[in-house]
């Protein structure tokens, strides 16, 4: 069972679920610069699942392939491993020997 | 799907398709390749020729890389062949890691991997496995008649560490005047060059696993030739010295081992070729290798 999808998969997956053809594995290092071992990790772990099939270095999703990534759209299209929310944008910070009060005085809100 | 794992690292340039291919159809047979991936394509670069990169990848292709689950399994095996063929018993029976000074070595990781393989068997105990030659005889056990010791070792290269070392043993167990103490050995690997000097020792030896030279014996005339030239050229690439290391001593591993052999982790053996090891240019710049050896 897959544990996590790396981005390099999620790309690699949705360009095989647009085409809905094989598509030569060189095309992903050509275009996304995905190096041998991104793709063949890929390879692996996919073929295993039976996801997708693997034929003269062409890789193609398998019919239950289409219908597992129906299936996990959301955990493999809408997650983002960057968790920009959890970011506090630098206007926030207060630095290390800076006083909470002086703080308050330069924001008129507070 | 929402554990994470290290994601492996982008190509930082475009390669050919050729080379591309080249290098996915190695990955499919070393996967431990993956995650050196950078180091690997570096060293793909380094060839001026294609004959060179042919070379390399017929050595990493015959490449013996333990990693943990087959260390493990080997393990397992020595266990069975110490108990079950070699029939020792664990009231006369010490194994020890070859290591003899305080630096850390692989006999001591196979030491403590082996361990645990006798835990099911009842009668063995801590006792029975010492991680240093120079302890033995520290305690009175250690050393009595009718006593067998068992040297382990994860790998031999050349044989000549072995030799030295069980010379000493012998010498060591002549002075206490105790004739009837009996040497073994194991290791998880072994170069087939080294098992003359073993025989020569005259003590009973297992391996799971007996290595030939990475291109001496691999092929035959001009094919030999234009090999050995081409690993010649490769490694007059590498800078001819590193921490007061001379490169000569290590062409095509140390003793000319020609050795195709790495545990997952470990710090690899000077028998391999330094191509996969040596960390420095001749031009004096670091270089990414896909094995590590500290010095």
């Amino acid at each position: 069972m897959l544990k996590y999808i790396s981005s390099s998969d999620k790309k690699i997956l949705l360009e095989l679920f647009t085409e809905r053809k094989a598509i030569y594995i060189y095309y992903f290092h050509e275009k996304y610069l995905f190096s041998p071992a991104q793709i063949n990790r890929f390879i692996r772990n996919y073929l295993k699942e039976k996801i997708i099939s693997f034929d003269d270095y062409k890789i193609k999703l398998t019919e239950y392939g289409i219908k597992w990534i129906v299936h996990n759209r959301r955990k493999i299209f809408l997650s983002h491993n960057k968790k920009e929310w959890k970011k506090i944008p630098n206007g926030w910070l207060v630095k290390i020997n800076e006083n909470i009060n002086d703080l308050k005085l330069k924001n008129n809100y507070l | 799907m929402s554990e994470k794992i290290n994601e492996l690292p982008k190509s930082s340039n475009k390669m050919n398709p050729e080379d591309f291919i080249k290098l996915s159809d190695l990955l499919k047979i070393q996967t431990w390749l993956e995650d050196v991936c950078e180091a690997l394509v570096e060293l793909w670069n380094l060839c001026e020729y294609k004959n060179e990169q042919n070379l390399l990848f017929e050595l990493l292709r015959r490449f013996l890389f333990l990693d943990y689950k087959m260390v493990n399994k080997n393990s397992e095996s020595i266990s069975k062949i110490i108990c079950d063929k070699w029939k020792l018993e664990s009231q006369s029976t010490i194994i020890v890691a070859l290591c003899d000074d305080n630096k850390p070595d692989g006999s001591q990781y196979l030491i403590q991997i082996l361990k645990s393989k006798f835990a099911y068997r009842y009668d063995w105990t801590e006792k029975n496995f010492l991680n240093n030659l120079s302890t033995v005889g520290q305690a009175p056990y250690h050393l009595k008649d009718g006593q067998n010791l068992i040297l382990i070792d994860d790998f031999i290269g050349t044989g000549n560490t072995v030799e030295r070392r069980i010379k000493w043993l012998r010498s060591k167990i002549e002075k206490i005047n105790k004739p009837d103490i009996k040497i073994f050995l194991v290791s998880l690997a072994c170069m087939q060059d080294a098992l003359n000097v073993i025989k020569s020792l005259n003590i009973k030896f297992f391996t799971p696993k007996i290595l030939k030279k990475g291109i001496s014996d691999y092929y035959k005339g001009k094919i030999l030739k234009n090999n050995i030239h081409n690993m010649k050229n490769l490694e007059s690439k590498l800078h001819p010295m590193y921490k007061n290391l001379h490169l000569s001593n290590f062409n095509f591993g140390y003793g000319k081992a020609e050795s195709l052999f790495a545990i997952e982790g470990l710090n690899v053996s000077n028998n391999v070729f330094p191509i996969f090891w040596w960390p420095l240019l001749i031009e004096e710049r670091e270089r990414n290798t896909i094995l590590k050896r500290i010095r």
